[in-house]
């Protein structure tokens, strides 16, 4: 408990304090930027913590974490184009929600949804931590390979009017990941004997063409005399009884953001695919999702900032990061002298309720400055065409260059431009590529991996009791549909034999 | 007429500047303006916060800032890449592990290859250890040995990728002593350790530092002696297999430095060796310092990159 009155005085240190709100406020703008997301907001803040005391560095990189998970989604609602591509599913709804002019409501659910989701998984991640870290490690290749493929079959779900398009496009973001070296035998695959191709096409560079450029050019080709669609700027928190009535989802999507977090490798991204799928399958609105269902919303974004008490668990816990965010939080607490591990628990209880603390006051920092900056962003949508398109193609080429300082993640911007384009005006939806291109690699990796141990049978992998429940799943996702529409017309064949 | 004058104070302004930079760039008075240092790995990982501790005593050295400039990407290679192409006047340098080196030139269509550097000093080396599962019956690596003699192709080990420094070490281990073990390839040590955590594969070459850090059982080290975190695990040496692997580098820059300000480097990479600091910073990475000058560092990766070059060759990881 002395650790605890410890840990609390830290927080309310004004060095903290301090680096709490500039971390969240920072962390929202950069996660707004498309094509700036966590990582790089994480990264350019590692020098400063050279220079800041151990607790304030700790807390400007928590709260840069949860401010740039959150940020994403206004990109996502207001512009049509993910922030970070944690934000990627918050799309499906909250941008029709912003077109059909409740940008306000959206943005006001997306917040609420952040809000819960990160407040509840810290409470989880406090209470659970040490627990659900040993659950992961249940998680081995055949595991990893069921679970990776559950979460491919969000792409029914994301495909709406077109699944055959649909899955022809997911299948096009599968292929896309395997170019640069094989993971298993270190063959270098597609290349074109290029070596800048050889290291593999970059997920940021690769999302930020497929949706903000591919989107400028979209405006482009459009031939529409500059009368926007009139957007009712500002923020509105949904009404108390409309909250009771998607609590469940919130709920829901918060845990899977949690329990996808806590599995290395996997990361936000993957998580709010997962759980819109899930929303998608259960909710009782199931129809509407993809035309601005505030479900889909929640969805996405409970899970997406759940996804940053979860990955933390297993970081703290075990020293192994969830995700690569989570990565480079481990490396800025080493530098920090604070090494994540079994023994961190026990030997600097004082540093982890810290952690804890900062988290949960980054969270309530978080809501307050949605609310107070989503109506100036929701000003973007007011900004002319002509202004705001330039601005884009600035940030983002501003914002993949100063990653890696590599001219080649600038072309691969441009050509996933084209590619993004392309597909649109052919009526491919984009979001199965995304979905195919993040997890292709887990898929394929585990795969292969599970094959190894299991001597090239992929009999046994069903004998995994994990994997076992997640094939099911699978199946029944897939089959669900089908089966529903049968037993639809049977009980409508026998209404129609009673009449 | 004014536009002349000012065309032309312009013009000579300009020729001041130049003058100014070239002369700045003159050996003598190296460094005379901040020192740029490429990782070529992303920021937060060990090959970063080492090269962080290294720049620190190379700024106090200098009196000038050396800043870390990280570019990541292809395994190391993006970065190795840039370092090859750099201007050579030794204001922009590497600090960098092995494996970029002596392995991937071996594996991939690289725009460079260990000839392509001037090799300024080791800085650092961590022995790696073998450590099992959590409920792995081995406690000895003659235990491991023997079972794996009679039942080949039965037991796992994991690395951070294919053609990585764990990886070739281990095959160059099972091809000496005659042994079968099957590989299974991860995306760093990262989920690697966490897969032998799981008992999902059955060993892992990984850094002692590693095995400190997240308490795994380990049945040996690859090391000539014994390492100081871990004083009560043998060597493999010790317990009749003569071999060793670690994780190295240095200190690197573009071949075609002048001599002057190679020295220069060279000077503050010894004066950085005997710092108390940066062993500490080391050792905490479960690093040791281990400094080897330009000639023996460079011999070093010449004879490493052979040796791994044929195992890749042998081992088809190269098309």
């Amino acid at each position: 408990m002395n650790e605890l009155f410890i840990a609390v005085n830290m927080v309310l240190e004004s060095a903290s304090l301090i680096a709490i709100t500039v971390g969240v406020f920072a962390g929202i703008i950069i996660g707004a930027l498309p094509g700036l997301g966590s990582i790089l907001g994480i990264t350019m803040a590692l020098p400063l913590t050279f220079v800041l005391p151990k607790e304030a560095s700790i807390a400007l990189l928590l709260a840069l974490y949860c401010g740039s998970v959150y940020g994403g989604s206004i990109a996502a609602i207001l512009i049509n184009t993910p922030g970070t591509p944690q934000s990627a599913a918050t799309l499906f709804d909250g941008h029709p929600m912003a077109k059909k002019g409740r940008a306000d409501l959206a943005l006001g659910w997306a917040t609420t949804a952040s809000f819960a989701g990160g407040v509840i998984s810290t409470i989880i991640l406090a209470a659970a931590a040490p627990l659900l870290a040993s659950f992961g490690l249940r998680f081995g290749p055949v595991e990893y390979f069921a679970l990776g493929l559950f979460a491919l079959t969000c792409i029914v779900s994301v495909a709406r009017e077109n699944i055959i398009k649909g899955v022809l496009a997911g299948l096009f973001g599968l292929f896309a990941a395997v170019v640069g070296q094989d993971p298993l035998t270190g063959d270098i695959r597609f290349d074109f004997n290029s070596f800048e191709l050889s290291a593999g096409i970059g997920l940021v560079p690769f999302l930020v063409g497929l949706f903000a450029l591919s989107e400028v050019f979209w405006r482009l080709s459009e031939k529409h005399s500059g009368q926007n669609i009139v957007i009712r700027a500002g923020f509105k928190i949904p009404s108390f009884s409309e909250l009771r009535q998607r609590f469940s989802v919130m709920i829901k999507s918060t845990l899977i953001g949690t329990w996808v977090g806590a599995l290395p490798g996997i990361g936000a991204t993957a998580a709010s695919m997962v759980s819109y799928a899930e929303a998608k399958r259960s909710s009782p609105n199931s129809s509407r999702f993809g035309t601005g269902e505030p479900d889909g919303i929640i969805a996405s974004e409970s899970a997406n900032n759940a996804v940053t008490g979860g990955a933390l668990v297993p970081t703290l816990s075990l020293g192994i990061p969830g995700d690569p965010i989570t990565a480079v939080m481990l490396g800025a607490l080493v530098i920090q002298g604070v090494t994540p591990g079994p023994r961190l628990f026990t030997e600097r209880p004082d540093i982890v309720y810290f952690i804890f603390l900062t988290l949960f006051a980054a969270n309530f920092a978080m809501f307050i400055f949605g609310a107070l900056l989503a109506p100036i962003f929701s000003r973007i949508l007011r900004i002319p065409e002509q202004l705001l398109m330039p601005c884009i193609i600035v940030l983002v080429a501003l914002g993949i260059y100063s990653i890696n300082v590599d001219p080649f993640d600038l072309l691969v911007v441009f050509v996933s431009g084209i590619v993004g384009f392309v597909l649109r005006y052919n009526g491919f939806p984009l979001a199965p590529v995304v979905i195919g291109f993040v997890l292709s690699p887990l898929i394929e990796q585990s795969l292969r991996q599970g094959l190894i141990l299991t001597d090239e049978s992929f009999l046994q992998f069903f004998t995994h009791p994990i994997a076992l429940v997640l094939f099911i799943a699978t199946a029944l996702f897939l089959v669900w549909p089908a089966v529903r529409k049968y037993v639809k017309r049977k009980r409508s064949a026998k209404i129609l034999e009673i009449v | 007429m004014t536009k002349k004058i000012s065309q032309i104070s312009a013009k000579f302004f300009i020729t001041l500047v130049l003058i100014f930079l070239s002369g700045s760039a003159i050996a003598g008075d190296f460094p005379s303006k901040p020192i740029t240092v490429i990782v070529p790995f992303p920021a937060g990982g060990s090959t970063d916060i080492m090269a962080r501790s290294i720049s620190v005593e190379l700024t106090d050295y200098f009196g000038k800032n050396v800043v870390v400039s990280n570019t990541g990407g292809g395994a190391g290679t993006v970065g190795l890449a840039s370092i090859a192409r750099i201007r050579k006047d030794g204001y922009t340098i590497g600090i960098v592990p092995a494996a970029p080196l002596v392995n991937q030139p071996h594996m991939r269509k690289t725009p460079y290859d260990h000839n392509s550097f001037d090799y300024i000093c080791q800085v650092f080396s961590s022995a790696y250890g073998l450590a099992v599962k959590p409920n792995s019956p081995f406690s000895t690596l003659n235990g491991l040995v023997d079972y794996a003699k009679v039942h080949p192709n039965e037991l796992t080990y994991g690395s951070p990728g294919p053609g990585s420094l764990p990886h070739l070490a281990m095959e160059q281990f099972l091809e000496k002593f005659d042994l079968k073990i099957k590989h299974v390839p991860f995306t760093g040590d990262g989920p690697g350790v966490t897969a032998l955590l799981g008992n999902h594969v059955d060993m892992y070459l990984m850094p002692t530092s590693v095995v400190v850090e997240k308490e795994v059982k380990a049945v040996a080290v690859f090391s000539e002696d014994r390492v100081d975190s871990l004083p009560d695990l043998p060597t493999a040496k010790e317990q009749g297999y003569d071999i060793t692997a670690s994780w190295w580098g240095g200190i690197i820059g573009p071949k075609g430095i002048p001599e002057k300000v190679k020295e220069r480097l060279s000077a503050a990479c010894v004066e950085a060796s005997k710092s108390k600091r940066l062993k500490n910073a080391l050792n905490k990475l479960g690093s040791e310092m281990q400094y080897l000058d330009p000639v023996n560092f460079k011999a070093q990766v010449e004879s490493v990159s052979e040796t791994n070059g044929r195992l890749i060759k042998k081992l088809l990881l190269t098309k």
